[in-house]
């Protein structure tokens, strides 16, 4: 439905060669089990010859709507290459373009309609970008994207210099909102920004459409938000390759998700080895085994402030275990997409949460906090290792950090943005935490109102509002607000209940709030 | 309907406000169409805007609202990437049991404390050991753990002189530079061993393009070599990490530190000047006591001579123990000598030159008075002399000669002229002081001492009756309201037109008629 129409026919071609193929393209790539052909983007494209194909290559694809988590390094058979591809606009597209024989669009229309609007869209866009970079510690974020894939072919790199063109590249392919018939303006070679940044608003939906997965009505309201173009992709986002693929953590092995800042020199190993105790990281079996050797630590590097039956938390202060505290966060990296190691990780404590066997005291989550939070954050980055992500160990967490800000008389809230694991961990959690504290109240039959749940919880008052409409709880009657607990809501809560988890027991907790002086916030 | 959804819209929730709890089967008569009108604007949920669209996202989130809404639990999770696989071999490298102890565990040392060394050696240190001691004695093999010291010890001195290599990798340190920082029980018997295996590390290092052989991360400003490459490299290259925050309120502070530092070393400066003050009053008073203490003696010892004298019978003047004491109060008497204007002392010179009858010896002892007033007012300023310069007297004026006796009260003086026609004229003119109102000529002078002071001041050498003895003897008491408006600052202020030492004509300057 879209090349058809487009007013770009060159960008869009059906059918090709695997060698036309180059960064940028959009493509169906064979996704999952059982395998389907879904919309992706190539983000990076790496050699892998064989003796049959001196040329053959790997492609790194992120699929349209799926989180970057699941990009991943697809062979050359998955590419459906008989169906539609867009190719990027680039600036010489002559050079670039000329493997598939074709002209590029040289159609420049400085007068459509949608110049105006895409002045708009990049104004905003920008805006956020900054917004992000001046939030301390989220710069680096947003900024580290995109690593050089050694051994690219010639000019294919998604190296930094790249992304703004690839991003450019990406924006114009999909410039085929035939739906409102707006279109995009775009000039010739594409070296206006504001023209680049245009039009991406409705790029993915075709794809979405024709996979037929938006069977939520959710999803279709912020379709159309998408198609009117006022949400935007950070285009720094767009060209992430992660560097690692899998690391062997402990008797387990984990696919990684993101780009970590590990050196450079072990950027796609096969597995990275990480001592599980120290978090050292080694390229190889031998030099992990050698370092078991020598390696004598058994848990964390800190004080135990937490104990019960076999989970512990240790309390670890950035300024005094540099090298553990960053090891944490370049493991932590891998599965985190919104942290930054821009920065050094001195105004932070870490707590740690192990579990207990014969062999230590192993890793199994932890939060970061600043020892001095500007915005009431009692978090700033959490994370469950994935392997025993879904057990229940994420809510230990949550409830620690909770916990803590009871002990500090502060209420909290975790840094934004969530990480949408996040935002589910955290939903789950508050409201579970809040209809129970309801149900209690509604025995008593007395009023309270939003801050007095927010005190009883160190829930942040907002975090409360928002979870009391999630569960829809909110209601007007009788000339007045009410909270309301549907019999579901409920349910759910008492099921929740009686099934028998670990829960943190605030009385095994064994600390005090360390205080900082301003001069030793100041040096961090 | 629609205007009760107007009337209530803008009301939003307070945090405040006091909210009843309801089950729903409470309430049965809940309006549910007027609570969809009265909806609360939704919250933000925290997620970047792009990321709030993914799929899955949007799919579980839809599927925990479902079971809000109609209990149907299904849960839904995000898909992640594989994480299920176990490896078999973990003991091949966890082996070492651990004991909990019974109580919370305190710990303070670091990695860098835990680890032992450093240097992890790889498969191609594996290789190149083995094949080493092949060649050797199976008394006299390598071990790893030895290896490993022996190359930590080459990177590390190398990276300790020369931080630089990489840049330019022809600086490898020689052999003998590093073999000779093989000392302690550890490293002294390596030595030898070391010798062999530099070729190996050096090829290894110089492989890497001098930098570690084990690759280390980007972190900013850890050492001066990646501050270096920070300036070099893009801002945004994603492998730069741990960059050393730079804290913005430095700045802030560094100006009250520059007001407190500043505050201390005024103190010191104070302090210390107090200091040194006591000090020198200790020694003073050292001094006093050591010379009390001499007196003291010199006394016992007059004593004595004097008993000796009486004993032996020597009859002489006690002259030589008396003198002291005189010199003493000498002293005492120069110091209470006043200055006197400049102006003054030279009229007196001069008056005393131009009088025949003042004797030599008169002469001499008021010059070599003259000369110790002024080496007394060396480095003095005489506020009496400066600001005043009085004005010239006309000629005319000056040949005015003042009567001795009073008339009237009033000086007078006359003046012998010449005029038209050799005719001989006697101006008259009567003396008065200035002073800042206009007085009766005839009015009994209530300030006689002025009219003193001025005749004082011009014909006090003229004077047959002048006594020569007290001539300087201007500290005696007649003279202190002189003094006082001599120094006066408002005084001397009104004195900025005209002399006070000056006569004021009464009639028409050298023109009576
Ligand atoms: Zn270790």
């Amino acid at each position: 439905m879209s090349a058809a129409s487009s007013p770009f026919p060159s960008t869009v071609i059906t059918g090709g060669t695997i060698g036309s193929i180059i960064i940028g393209c959009k493509l169906q790539v064979l996704h999952g089990n059982p395998p389907e052909y879904r919309k992706a983007e190539i983000l990076s494209i790496r050699p892998t010859p064989t003796p049959e194909d001196a040329t053959r290559s790997e492609y790194y694809v992120h699929y349209s709507d799926y989180n970057k988590r699941l990009d991943e390094w697809v062979v050359p058979e998955r590419l459906n290459l008989l169906g539609e591809i867009e190719f990027p606009k680039v600036k010489k597209p002559k050079t670039v373009l000329a493997g598939i024989g074709k002209e590029t669009g040289k159609g420049s229309e400085p007068g459509t309609p949608g110049a105006s609007n895409g002045g708009r869209v990049a104004k905003n866009n920008r805006k956020s970008n900054l917004s992000k970079a001046s939030k301390a510690g989220k710069a680096g974020d947003t900024a580290s994207p995109a690593p050089g894939t050694p051994g690219t072919p010639g000019g294919a790199s998604t190296v930094a210099g790249n992304k703004r063109k690839a991003s450019a590249m990406d924006e114009a392919g999909g410039a085929s909102q035939d739906k409102d018939g707006q279109v995009p303006s775009i000039k010739v070679n594409g070296e206006d920004e504001d023209e680049d940044e245009d039009g991406q608003g409705g790029d993915d939906t075709p794809g979405l459409d024709d996979d037929g997965a938006s069977e939520y009505s959710k999803e279709r309201e912020i379709e159309k938000l998408r198609t009117s173009g006022s949400m935007t992709q950070d285009p720094h986002e767009v060209a992430r390759v992660k560097n690692l693929n899998m690391i062997q953590f402990g008797k387990h092995e984990v696919e990684t998700w993101y780009f970590s800042p590990y050196p450079v020199e072990y950027a796609h190993l096969p597995i990275l080895y990480i001592c599980e105790f120290c978090l050292s990281y080694f390229p190889a079996v031998k030099q992990l085994s050698r370092h078991r050797t020598k390696c004598s630590l058994q848990h964390p590097p800190g004080n135990e402030i937490y104990r019960k039956d076999n989970i512990s938390f240790f309390e670890i202060d950035g300024r005094k275990q540099k090298v553990y505290c960053r090891n944490l966060c370049l493991l932590s990296k891998l599965f985190l997409d919104h942290k930054a190691l821009y920065y050094d990780v001195d105004p932070f404590l870490f707590y740690v949460m192990t579990v207990r066997d014969e062999d230590g005291a192993h890793l199994i989550g932890y939060f970061s906090k600043e020892k001095e939070s500007s915005e009431q954050y009692n978090v700033a980055c959490i994370l469950t290792l994935p392997q025993y992500q879904r057990m229940g160990y994420g809510r230990l967490l949550i409830a620690f950090s909770y916990e803590l800000s009871k002990v500090e008389k502060r209420l909290g809230s975790p840094e934004k943005p969530l990480s949408d694991l996040g935002l589910l961990s955290y939903r789950a959690f508050w409201s579970e935490a809040i209809v129970i504290l309801l149900l209690e109240q509604h025995k008593t039959g007395v009023e309270l109102s939003i801050d007095d749940i927010a005190s009883r919880t160190a829930f942040q008052p907002t975090d409360v509002l928002h979870t009391l409409q999630t569960l829809n709880a909110l209601k007007y009657y009788h000339g007045q607000y009410v909270i309301v607990l549907s019999e579901t809501v409920i349910k759910n809560a008492e099921r929740a209940l009686k099934k028998s988890r670990r829960e943190i027991d605030p009385r095994a907790l064994v600390w005090k709030p360390i205080h900082f002086t301003a001069t030793q916030l100041r040096f961090l | 309907m629609k205007n009760v959804g107007a009337r209530f819209r803008n009301r939003k929730i307070n945090n405040k406000q006091l909210l009843h709890v309801y089950r729903a089967v409470d309430i049965p008569d809940l309006d549910e169409t007027l609570n969809l009108q009265r909806s609360i604007p939704q919250t933000e949920t925290g997620v970047d805007k792009e990321e709030e669209t993914e799929h899955h996202l949007q799919a579980a989130i839809s599927a925990s609202n479902l079971s809000t809404t109609t209990g149907e639990a299904k849960a839904l999770y995000i898909p992640t990437p594989d994480a299920s696989r176990k490896i078999d071999n973990y003991r091949d490298f966890y082996s070492r049991a651990f004991t909990e102890p019974s109580t919370l565990i305190r710990f303070s040392s670091t990695v860098e404390d835990c680890v032992g060394c450093p240097y992890n050696m790889d498969d191609e240190d594996d290789k190149w050991l083995k094949e080493f001691n092949e060649k050797r004695d199976k008394d006299d093999m390598l071990d790893e753990d030895h290896y490993e010291l022996i190359m930590w010890q080459f990177e590390k001195i190398t990276n300790e002189r020369v931080p630089y290599l990489q840049l330019d990798s022809g600086q490898i340190p020689p052999l003998d530079d590093l073999t000779a920082t093989f000392t302690g029980p550890q490293l002294l018997p390596l030595k030898k061993v070391a010798t062999s295996v530099y070729p190996w590390w050096s090829d290894r290092r110089t492989k890497r393009g001098g930098k570690v052989i084990t690759p280390q991360l980007k972190a900013g400003f850890s050492s001066i070599l990646n501050a270096f490459e920070e300036v070099v490299r893009n801002e945004s290259d994603p492998y730069l990490c741990f960059r050393r925050r730079e804290s913005k309120p430095i700045r802030k502070t560094r100006r009250t530190d520059q007001q407190s530092i500043e505050k201390l070393r005024k103190l010191r400066m104070e302090m210390e000047s107090a200091r040194s003050l006591l000090e020198m009053v200790s020694r003073r008073e050292k001094v006093r006591k050591e010379s009390l203490v001499l007196e003291h003696m010199i006394f016992d010892q007059r004593c004595k001579v004097r008993e000796y004298r009486k004993n032996l019978g020597i009859k002489d003047d006690d002259d030589d123990i008396q003198s002291q004491k005189k010199k003493i109060r000498k002293v005492g008497e120069t110091s209470a000598t006043i200055r006197i204007p400049l102006n003054f002392k030279d009229r007196e010179a001069i008056s005393a030159q131009e009088d025949s009858r003042k004797d030599r010896s008169a002469l001499s002892s008021i010059e070599s008075e003259l000369a110790k007033r002024r080496e007394d007012d060396v480095g003095w300023e005489d506020l009496t002399d400066n600001p005043y310069q009085p004005f010239l007297v006309p000629y005319a004026q000056q040949c005015f000669k003042i009567l001795p006796q009073q008339r009237n009260g009033k000086y007078v003086s006359f003046r012998k002229r010449m005029g038209r026609g050799g005719r001989l004229h006697i101006d008259r003119q009567y003396a008065r002081p200035r002073s800042s109102s206009y007085r009766d000529p005839y009015q009994k002078d209530p300030y006689g001492m002025y009219d003193g002071v001025n005749t004082f001041d011009k014909f006090r050498f003229d004077d047959d009756s002048f006594d020569q003895e007290d001539v300087i003897d201007d500290v005696r008491d007649a003279m202190i309201r002189y003094r006082c408006t001599l120094l006066s600052e408002t005084d001397l202020r009104s004195l900025s037109t005209s002399s006070r030492h000056h006569f004021i004509p009464i009639t028409h300057g050298g023109h009576p008629q």
